[in-house]
């Protein structure tokens, strides 16, 4: 029979990273010498969480050019949010966080083939990715985070912390649509919408052909898009003019709206979208 | 339910002392860790030091053990938080001052282990290991004094394979691999049946690119200590460093 020397007390408490889980690494022969893992398992998240942390005790070097260049990472994809240059330093985020976690769980990888090594690790950047970007989808319904929108052509950055009450006439706005009856027989599909403001709650309105007059300001556009002279917005909705390519499209071209097509209130609004973010200018 | 149920460190391995009739004390627990040591068995024997301890809390070999163990198994935060330990009840004790000298300057913390190295020197004990600590830190600040700690070393103990073989792997470990060589080959001269010279020697003459007589100086390790499985470990880690030299590993764990 297999002898096993008894337990001490003197026996340093590493022994407990054997206790779950150990044994089952040691029959699939992952590794012989399971190390600090388990035992240090109070900082695993932090290290899974900050990138590079998982060399700190090892290579702190490469934990400081980790960091470093996350951090680069992270505030190019701040500042260039909405371009290609973005989603190239998100993928260098994602790449930084993957080969952190691959190092943090290293010695339970290190008896595994190159192969699946390298198959880990593009299954932590999907599994990343995905996390990622539910995680903006979130940040987007809680209003927290810049996301950019999309309408037919370009890409918004929209700052969905902007209380809906601050927004004036003349701003840009991100809002949701559901599936809108907007004329007989013509409805239009829910999503998001950008459009400008032109009248807030309580503003009188004046539709003169082409043009649309709102106190002393006048706003011009393709065609006449209300067959009404006059109209006073709402307490505690906006009206907004949808971006243009809207009208251009051919079925909206003829058609007369209806006048719910351009309320837009607090339950619709995403966030306001500035004219500038950073280098890129989004509208004039 | 006991909270080392579970621990499975030693598959189908019986003690490497066989006589029922030994008295399980403090002596057959140090001998079982010297054994377990001596055999590549790092983990086997931190647990039969511990149990040493657990007879005896004053014994200094014990502690030392420990934390020698602690560093061969590559965990030197542990091996630091145990030397600490152990220098609450023997804070002179220079085997421990040079083996926490060792843990930090394999942790990284040069100032505080060049201190403790000195310290371990001023105690004026009589193992070599002192030296050999004091060689590691002064390694790991590639200081030229190195040298001359591994001379004063060997003087102290120059017919020990101990020794030889500590000298071995501080060389190993910063990467001065004929040397590291050298000193394996003399380690195993000095005690040809210890499987963990052998083992040495193998991965130093790996790193040299001497293939076969890696080859035969593994097999020499495992016909030493059969069915172990810390040496296959071992010779699988540098397996994977040396690719060319799975058809060999095959032959040897396969039969």
């Amino acid at each position: 029979m297999a002898y096993k020397i008894p337990e001490s007390p003197y026996y340093p408490p590493r022994a407990k990273l054997f206790r779950r889980g150990g044994c089952f690494f040691n029959k699939l022969r992952f590794v012989p010498n399971i190390g600090g893992f388990f035992y240090e398992h109070r900082f695993v998240l932090f290290k899974i969480l900050i990138p590079g942390l998982s060399f700190k005790e090892v290579k702190p070097i490469i934990y400081r050019i980790i960091l470093i260049l996350y951090c680069a990472s992270l505030v190019g994809f701040i500042l260039l949010l909405g371009t290609g240059w973005s989603a190239a330093a998100f993928s260098i985020m994602v790449f930084l966080h993957s080969i952190s976690i691959i190092n943090c769980f290293g010695s339970l990888l290190s008896r595994l083939r190159v192969k699946i090594k390298v198959g880990f690790a593009i299954l932590i950047s999907v599994i990343l990715t995905m996390f990622c970007s539910s995680f903006i989808q979130i940040l987007d319904r809680t209003f927290l985070f810049p996301v950019r929108y999309k309408d037919s052509k370009n890409w918004y950055i929209v700052l969905s912390i902007t209380d809906f009450k601050k927004i004036e006439p003349g701003d840009k706005i991100a809002y949701y649509r559901g599936r809108l009856k907007v004329a007989n027989a013509v409805y239009i599909e829910r999503g998001r919408y950008v459009g400008t403001v032109i009248a807030k709650g309580g503003d009188k309105i004046e539709f003169k052909g082409k043009f649309i007059k709102v106190e002393d300001r006048i706003y011009a556009t393709s065609r006449p898009i209300l067959n009404i002279n006059e109209f006073v917005v709402p307490k505690n909705d906006l009206f907004v003019l949808p971006d243009e390519e809207c009208f251009e499209s051919s079925i909206f071209k003829t058609i007369e709206f209806d006048i719910k097509f351009f309320l837009v209130d607090e339950n619709d609004y995403r966030g306001y979208i500035p004219k500038k973010w950073f280098c890129k200018r989004q509208y004039y | 339910m006991s909270r080392f149920s579970n621990l499975e460190f030693e598959d189908g391995f019986d003690s490497f002392q066989q006589d029922q009739t030994l008295l399980k004390d403090e002596a057959f627990y140090l001998k079982e860790a010297r054994l377990g040591f001596e055999n590549a068995k790092f983990e086997y024997a931190l647990r039969a030091y511990a149990k040493a301890l657990e007879f005896n809390p004053m014994s200094s070999v014990a502690w030392a053990g420990q934390v020698q163990m602690l560093i061969e198994l590559g965990e030197y935060k542990e091996a630091k938080l145990w030397a600490e330990k152990a220098l609450e009840r023997f804070p002179n004790n220079s085997e421990i001052l040079s083996l926490k000298a060792m843990a930090l300057g394999r942790y990284g913390d040069l100032d505080a282990a060049l201190a403790y190295a000195d310290a371990a020197v001023e105690e004026r004990g009589e193992s070599p290991i002192i030296w050999l600590a004091r060689a590691d830190v002064l390694m790991a600040r590639k200081e030229k004094m190195a040298e001359y700690s591994i001379e004063r070393a060997i003087v102290m103990a120059p017919e020990d394979w101990f020794a030889h073989w500590m000298v071995s792997k501080i060389y190993y470990f910063y990467k001065y691999f004929l040397k590291a060589f050298k000193s394996a080959k003399k380690a195993v001269e000095l005690a040809p049946s210890v499987p963990i010279c052998w083992l040495q020697l193998g991965v130093c003459q790996l790193e040299l690119g001497m293939i076969s007589q890696a080859h035969l100086s593994f097999q020499s390790a495992v016909e030493l200590s059969p069915s172990n499985r810390e040496i296959e470990n071992i010779i699988h880690k540098y397996d994977r460093k040396h690719s060319h030299f799975r058809g060999f590993l095959r032959k040897i764990f396969e039969r």
